[in-house]
């Protein structure tokens, strides 16, 4: 009995810490899609865009979260980040504040676009980053 | 109020860093813009008027990325345009061009993207006017850049290029030219004494002809003097020009003669032939 108790013990106390490893969100790698934007510590959704509307609801449901901060790198070239519609600055840009969830991030030189899509970042926040363009 | 702040690393170009305040932005308007431009405006044209278009450049610039306006980014790379144009600077002109970057970063995204009511520095009406004006502004600075790259390739014409090719008259040139023109003299002159010796001869027959009287034997005896005058005068010339002529010219020659071999080709010289006298040119080929 004392055997089986010394066994089940220490699979007791690992199975909560697996299962919050588990549940994580599988941001923590870098993830990147055909287009060549790679992604970590958040999902990407490669094309999409938010209008006024989706960005204010998003705004009002994470407004108490604690922020993210998102990091944008070029690989090469060079280019303009906008976010939720609104111009940031050249890239790269690091550490901009953002609340968790959604966001549409744009990435363009010029007439070029070489990125769009939307960012949910979890509600854990952390660090963000972005990179585009083919290694 | 928790205050947000956003560090931005903005890398190359030495691009200012615009200061955000990201998650709770201001509403960015054509009219609040417009206002927020007028004050920038009017200082940047006194930099202008005053020549200082590098000040205003960057005044333009440096507001344009904090306004978050395209239209002072434009004015910016106007100002550097302009610049190059009267340095000729081709430095200006490429950062003009680089700074037009940005501006169309922000122009094509307020046409083609999905844009917020958050940041409109204008109206969507002038989108495209803005756009032609910064194209505009791409291509006279390209244009500028190829204008002053070609000027730098041409040869630079030198007003005394002319006056350097003839260079410096050889040793003796003046004395053999002189001497030249004297010998030229002299032989106009044996031919006039020729002449009048002809004129002379001629009107002596007259005056021997027994069949000639009176007033013709008067008329050919005044031919006869004034060739006889004719006759000393020219071969007086003859004798003095060709005399003087020959001793310039040999002296010219001698002068050359002293000279660097290379300064001796093409002499002129007198030739005395059986049949008569002329000025030949002797040299190395």
């Amino acid at each position: 009995m004392r055997r089986a108790w010394t066994l089940a013990l220490p699979i007791m106390l690992a199975l909560p810490i697996m299962l919050v490893m588990v549940a994580r969100p599988a941001a923590a790698a870098e993830v990147c899609d055909e287009q060549g934007v790679c992604i970590d510590g958040a999902n990407w959704e490669s094309g999409g865009q938010l209008d006024d509307r989706a960005r204010a609801k998003e705004r009002k449901k994470q407004a108490k979260r604690k922020d993210a901060s998102l990091t944008v790198e070029l690989r090469q070239g060079r280019g303009s980040v906008f976010i939720d519609g609104v111009w940031i600055a050249p890239a790269p840009v690091s550490y901009v504040p953002l609340k968790p969830g959604k966001h549409d991030v744009e990435v363009r030189d010029g007439e070029t676009l070489l990125a769009r899509g939307i960012l949910d970042i979890p509600k854990n926040g952390g660090d963000v980053k972005l990179t585009i363009g083919d290694e | 109020m928790k205050r947000l702040t956003c560090v931005l690393l903005v890398l190359g170009l030495g691009l200012p860093a615009p200061s955000l305040a990201w998650a709770a932005p201001e509403e960015v308007t054509p009219e609040s813009t417009s206002a927020a431009r007028f004050d920038v405006e009017q200082a940047g044209q006194r930099m202008v008027a005053s020549g200082d278009l590098q000040a205003a450049a960057d005044l333009y610039w440096s507001k344009g990325f904090e306004l978050r306006d395209p239209v002072l980014l434009v004015m910016s790379a106007e100002a550097l345009r302009d610049l190059a144009d009267r340095d000729r600077s081709i430095p200006a002109a490429e950062a003009a061009i680089e700074r037009l970057r940005v501006a169309f970063d922000m122009l094509y995204y307020l046409r083609d993207s999905a844009t917020s009511a958050s940041w409109q520095p204008i109206t969507s009406e002038q989108v495209s006017t803005v756009l032609d004006r910064a194209e505009r502004v791409a291509s006279e600075a390209e244009a500028l850049i190829s204008a002053i790259e070609e000027a730098a390739k041409a040869p630079v014409v030198d007003p005394d290029e002319g006056k350097r090719k003839r260079g410096k008259a050889k040793p003796g040139t003046v004395l053999i030219a002189a001497g030249a023109g004297l010998l030229v003299l002299g032989l106009g002159g044996g031919g006039l004494g020729a002449g009048g010796l002809a004129i002379g001869a001629a009107a002596q027959q007259d005056v021997e002809d027994p069949l000639v009287y009176a007033v013709e034997h008067h008329a050919a005896e005044e031919r006869g003097q004034r060739g006889n005058v004719l006759a000393g005068v020219g071969f007086a010339i003859a004798g003095v020009g060709v005399i003087a002529g020959s001793v310039l010219i040999v002296l010219g020659v001698k002068k050359r003669k002293g000279a660097s071999p290379a300064e001796q080709a093409f002499v002129p010289a007198p030739i005395w032939l059986r049949g008569g006298a002329g000025l030949g040119v002797s040299g190395r080929f």
